[in-house]
């Protein structure tokens, strides 16, 4: 898990071009859009083609469900794992 | 309410087949009113004694007032009585009243519902009466622009009690031969479900019809055009979407419009299907010429584009010719409709759109890549299908409303070999930009009007200078367009003096919206496209189609950066 909270905050941090940050600076559970980190929508739909195309995920197109998953580092990294391996994650 | 049915049986000079439906209706136990219609020849003696079993009530006319009246008078005292539902049958003994436990059971499962028969013939129906039915049917779908209702002549059917006086009490529905006609239709107008079961029809030997050719076809007659004009009554508003609407903003026009564009929708489509091309441009003049004068805020939201644009022309130095009038961009809108019926039925010759692009962008679209396709609301899209000649190309058209599905639905209902896909969009997620994303590296395209306010974020748009004015223009398509990383082209499909074009001009590739400078780059992007909205507008001005104030002044712009809610 820590593995892949680091690789998604190297992939924040070298896809949207956030300048002068780098992946140390992210709270793996401080919000990512809004008050926390700042991404905007365009940010969000970047951010998921990219993990799309690292992680082989699928997202629910149910907006709600999406918002929740890109809620945090820490939550895009649950979701990822649950979709990586939908068994050890039931446990 | 608790069903608690009754049977009906509407009755002038059958008293003779009485004693036989009755019998046959016995083993159901359910009270029978029989309205006699002033028969001419008396109803049998003893009847409420040979069926002591049955609660027999009869009702009598003085004077005859048709089976639409008998109907009336058993309805107004089965609900006296408490009834809930009443089952009519025919007097005349053509009904096979085994069937009757299955209509019960269908209206106590659905207890607001009609529950109709659909005659099956056997070989005694007389073939004249056979095709006249057929008449009717076509009758009955024009007047309501749907195929639902199977048949609309059986008599034996399951009113609701409650819902069928409430239809009586507020229209005027012909009493006679045409009573079992109208009052079907007046059910499928205020969408009423109508179930159908089908039932063997025989005509029994020797048996009188009340049904007297002349005087009833003239009814019948009479009623189908008073049904039609109430019909068309109330479809020119719905005709370009709109009814008459003080006020109408950008963002519940969207709204609006789709969910009123859908009866007008399946008018054009009726027409059109039905009666041809020819007949549809004919009928196009009277239409446009009531919706003009009827339609205020569209017209005068036409005649302000006009003047602006004619003001913005002038100064330009090319100014625009005389023949440029609301009236004939109403009429232009109104072809258009045509145009896109003939395009979603494959009628419009492929090689009579003429395809306008650099060899850049025929290298792109030969190589069989995809792309981006910003659009406006300018000519007709639907031309767009002529480029479906090159193998493989499919357009994919990005649709912001939640309640263009249904929309989307009819396209498909109609126009089943369509080349153009609709995709119903309600925000831009990660899963939609995925999707997308898929399908143009598949080769695919994805057509998105940027023109359009979205009617779920009105505040998302950014100000830019349209025919000498600021108006707003959506975020979205801009945003969408610079985070797939594709590249994006600009589409317009247009009828001018000489002929139908599509012009397809690369736009960007990719296009930039860089985090650094969010703001400025988005505004640059924006104010690109409508320069190449501008240029065609001043070209074709006749094909702008946003009826509606497009400069609406004071929209604030919300960008990006500050997230919402």
């Amino acid at each position: 898990m820590d593995t892949l909270v680091k690789e998604i905050k190297q992939l924040i941090v070298g896809t949207l071009n956030l300048e002068g940050l780098t992946p140390e600076d992210i709270e793996t559970d401080a919000p990512l859009f809004r008050e926390g980190l700042g991404l905007d929508s365009i940010d969000a739909l970047e951010l998921g083609l990219v993990l799309k195309n690292k992680y082989k995920i699928s997202f629910s197109s149910e907006d709600q469900e999406t918002r929740k998953h890109f809620y945090s580092v820490a939550t895009l990294a649950k979701f990822i794992a649950s979709q990586r391996n939908p068994d050890a994650f039931q446990q | 309410m608790t069903f608690n049915p009754c049977i009906i049986i509407p009755c002038h000079d059958h008293g003779s087949m009485l004693p036989a439906v009755l019998s046959a209706l016995q083993k159901y136990a359910l009270p029978v009113f029989i309205v006699d219609d002033a028969s001419t020849v008396p109803l049998p003696p003893d009847l409420i004694k040979k069926f002591p079993a049955q609660r027999i009530s009869i009702l009598r006319h003085e004077k005859n007032m048709g089976k639409g009246g008998a109907v009336l008078t058993a309805l107004r005292e089965a609900d006296k009585q408490g009834f809930s539902h009443a089952l009519q049958i025919d007097a005349d003994g053509q009904h096979d009243s085994r069937v009757i436990p299955e209509f019960l059971a269908l209206s106590r499962e659905i207890p607001n519902a009609l529950v109709s028969g659909r005659p099956i013939y056997d070989d005694t129906v007389p073939r004249s009466r056979f095709y006249s039915r057929y008449l009717t049917h076509a009758w009955v779908w024009l007047e309501t622009l749907s195929f639902s209702i199977k048949d609309s002549m059986c008599g034996l059917r399951v009113y609701p009690i409650k819902e069928t006086l409430a239809i009586l009490a507020r229209a005027k529905v012909g009493l006679r031969m045409e009573f079992d006609i109208e009052i079907m239709v007046r059910f499928a107008w205020r969408k009423t479900p109508i179930k159908f079961i089908p039932v063997h029809v025989s005509y029994p030997k020797d048996g009188i019809s009340n049904f007297r050719p002349w005087r009833d076809n003239f009814r019948i007659a009479r009623m189908h055009t008073r049904l039609v004009i109430l019909m068309l009554l109330g479809m020119p508003g719905r005709f370009f979407c709109g009814k008459k609407q003080e006020d109408v903003d950008a963002a519940n026009w969207a709204r609006l419009r789709e969910r009123r564009g859908l009866l007008g929708m399946r008018v054009l489509f009726f027409v059109y299907r039905f009666f041809g091309r020819r007949i549809f441009q004919f009928f196009l003049h009277p239409v446009i010429a009531v919706y003009w004068i009827t339609a205020g805020t569209h017209r005068r939201a036409s005649e302000a584009y006009l003047r602006r644009l004619k003001a913005f022309a002038t100064t330009r130095g090319a100014p625009v010719g005389k023949k440029i009038t609301s009236y004939r961009h109403f009429l232009r809108f109104g072809e258009n409709m045509l145009e896109k019926l003939a395009a979603w039925r494959g009628e419009i010759p492929k090689n009579s759109v003429e395809i306008v692009m650099s060899e850049n962008v025929r290298e792109h679209l030969q190589s069989g890549k995809g792309g981006i396709a910003l659009c406006a609301h300018l000519g007709n899209f639907e031309l767009c299908r002529a480029l479906a000649t090159m193998d493989g190309f499919v357009i994919n058209a990005v649709f912001f409303q939640e309640n263009t599905r249904r929309f989307a639905r009819l396209l498909e209902e109609f126009a089943a070999r369509s080349q153009l896909r609709i995709l119903s969009i309600t925000e831009f997620t990660p899963a939609t930009a995925v999707m997308l994303q898929e399908k143009i590296r598949a080769g695919e395209w994805v057509a998105i009007a940027a023109d359009r306010v979205s009617a779920d974020s009105p505040d998302r748009v950014v100000n830019v200078p349209f025919l000498g004015m600021e108006a707003p223009f959506p975020q979205g398509p801009f945003l969408l367009a610079a985070s797939l990383r594709v590249p994006v082209f600009t589409m317009f499909a247009l009828r001018e003096d000489d002929g139908r074009k599509i012009y397809l001009e690369e736009f960007a590739n990719p296009l930039e919206i860089p985090r650094a400078n969010r703001l400025d780059s988005l505004r640059a992007a924006a104010q690109k496209f409508v320069e190449k909205l501008e240029f065609h507008t001043l070209r074709a001005p006749l094909e702008w189609a946003n009826f509606f104030d497009f400069w609406k002044e004071g929209i604030s712009e919300k960008f990006p950066h500050e997230n919402r809610e």
